[in-house]
């Protein structure tokens, strides 16, 4: 599988503040891979530095194994946070500048248009068009030169539901096309729903990355409850495979390793005298592993 | 690069602003010259008309001509700083370079359209001399061509300058209006001030007064005052390594910056 994107080390200091602190990350061909962090975690930063438009102050990165960046950028389309067009400009003179820069002939900006639905409002200027149009023609652009890779920064912020349901399909839809796909988000839902494989950044720092739909996450949870809880309590602490013990909801919850064995526990709380009235077991999943990761709370 | 410069000429036509300060260049060089030629002098108790006061050959109608039109260079520098900054606050520079440019491909359109804004304000000036030649049936000769290409070709140099320093100071400020007052500012007040304090040759070749001794001034020739500008080819070269200079801030500042 072809390297598309390798960052190796890359740190970014504004002034005081350390934005990005030694990130690397590899992303292959056909990957939807997610950037997941809270706000101000770096996220943003680390896009406009492989997009070339912020200098990072050590580390490197190399699109397609090659150091030619320029060339490389133009097989890139991009869907920012904030669309960048000329607000005097029309839509199809906004997209000749992006076709001219991409070197991707006229006659392709009618159907970018009418794939996009703005080919009605083409003759309006950008600066009377809504954010879902904005974000619209930011997809014709992207659209124009049929990118091998799609580079999105929080693609769906501002957007109705409609407008984030339409993102969200054309990000699954050029995945399927074998598009690789880098998404910058902080919604959690977003990205597991469209994101092979994630990444997590926390204050900058890269702390966790996994496969989407795989354990993220060698631990379980496991919930439990018993007629007699005094009793139950008093085994589970004796438990050495039992982490975390804790009495949430009425129900005791702790954290396994994920071969733990609900039925063998059922089993010799039993032989104890000790009948189980609730047992469940809380698979991992990217929320946890995202809080688990970001130190935050569930 | 012809993809780059039609990029440019899709952002410059479609604002109005350029649009009126092209007009206004065009209308206001013959205007300004006409007012001029109708100025009445009193010469020996006698008031006549500038015209008919002095002689005039083609090196003093192209002089005037270029003297007068130096003064409209601002509207050609509200041109490029207007269209800069349009892409600055807009973020069209980080879009571009996103999208494949690579930053001095950036700087780079931009001084081609200020050397076709500048060829354009050459020749402008040049058909309104032409027009005022023919009207006062002064007779040409072919020495008068290197006198003509002279002329022409500093005021080629002066429009340059300017617009090439206004590109450099609003990608430093971001903000196309005071960008103009820095500069008017600059140029009307901060050096003539600099150099009346300071006397030195030094002080003869700072920008503002390096780009201005690109253009004779006609009335101190004509009128036969003592000239105080620098001699033509040292103000040639001054002005050569200011934009060198300016050039090399230009493109240093927004290949180490970030968008």
């Amino acid at each position: 599988m072809q390297t598309i994107l390798e960052i190796n080390n890359i740190s970014k200091q504004y002034r005081s503040v350390l934005a990005l602190n030694q990130v690397s990350l590899t992303v292959q061909q056909g990957m939807v891979f997610g950037v997941l962090g809270p706000n101000g975690s770096g996220k943003t930063t680390l896009l406009s530095i492989i997009l070339s438009s912020v200098f990072p102050t050590s580390g490197t990165y190399s699109w397609f194994g090659s150091h030619s960046e320029a060339e490389a950028r133009k097989k890139i389309g991009t869907l920012l946070e904030k669309p960048n067009f000329l607000p005097n400009l029309n839509a199809v003179n906004n997209l000749k500048m992006v076709a001219n820069v991409k070197g991707v002939p006229f006659d392709k900006i009618s159907d970018a248009l009418k794939k996009t639905g703005m080919y009605d409002r083409r003759l309006s200027k950008f600066s009377t068009y809504s954010l879902g149009m904005k974000q619209r023609l930011a997809l014709a652009a992207v659209l124009l030169s049929d990118p091998e890779v799609l580079v999105l920064d929080e693609p769906t912020n501002g957007l109705d539901p409609q407008g984030i349901v339409d993102i969200r399909n054309l990000i699954i839809d050029l995945s399927k096309s074998g598009k690789t796909i880098l998404l910058a988000s902080h919604m959690l839902d977003e990205v597991e729903k469209v994101c092979t494989h994630v990444a997590i950044l926390k204050s900058g720092k890269l702390v966790g990355s996994y496969e989407v739909g795989t354990t993220h996450d060698s631990s379980i949870k496991i919930e439990i409850g018993a007629s007699d809880m005094t009793v139950l309590g008093s085994y589970l602490k004796e438990l050495p495979e039992a982490k975390d013990l804790k009495k949430v909801n009425g129900y005791y919850l702790f954290t396994a390793h994920t071969d733990f064995d609900l039925a063998s526990l059922n089993k010799k709380l039993l032989e104890q005298g000790i009948a189980v009235n609730h047992l469940r077991k809380i698979m991992p999943n990217l929320e946890s592993a995202f809080l688990s990761a970001t130190g935050g709370t569930q | 690069m012809i993809h780059l410069l039609y990029n440019e000429w899709i952002k410059a036509s479609h604002k109005i602003s350029t649009w009126l300060m092209l007009a206004l260049y065009i209308i206001l060089t013959p205007v300004i010259y006409f007012i001029f030629q109708n100025f009445t002098v009193n010469i020996q108790g006698d008031d006549l008309k500038v015209a008919e006061a002095f002689l005039f050959n083609i090196e003093s109608v192209w002089e005037i001509t270029t003297f007068f039109s130096s003064y409209l260079v601002w509207l050609f520098v509200f041109i490029i700083v207007s269209i800069t900054a349009d892409d600055l606050r807009h973020n069209i520079w980080k879009q571009h370079v996103i999208e494949g440019l690579n930053r001095n491909q950036l700087i780079t359109s931009k001084i081609v359209l200020i050397l076709i804004l500048a060829f354009f304000g050459s020749l402008i000036t040049g058909i309104v001399a032409c027009i005022t030649l023919l009207d006062s049936g002064v007779v040409f000769v072919m020495a008068d061509l290197k006198v003509i290409l002279d002329i022409s070709a500093r005021y080629f140099l002066y429009l340059t300058a300017i617009m090439i320093l206004s590109l450099l100071v609003v990608i430093l400020i971001k903000s196309s209006g005071l960008t103009i007052i820095m500069l008017l500012g600059w140029f009307w007040i901060a050096e003539p001030i600099i150099r009346w304090i300071d006397k030195s040759e030094f002080t003869q070749y700072l920008f503002a007064n390096s780009f201005n001794d690109l253009i004779t001034n006609p009335i101190s020739k004509l009128m036969e005052l003592p000239d105080f500008q620098l001699a033509s080819e040292h103000a040639i070269i001054a002005t050569v390594v200011w934009i060198g200079v300016i050039l090399g801030l230009t493109f240093l500042k927004v290949n180490k910056s970030d968008l």
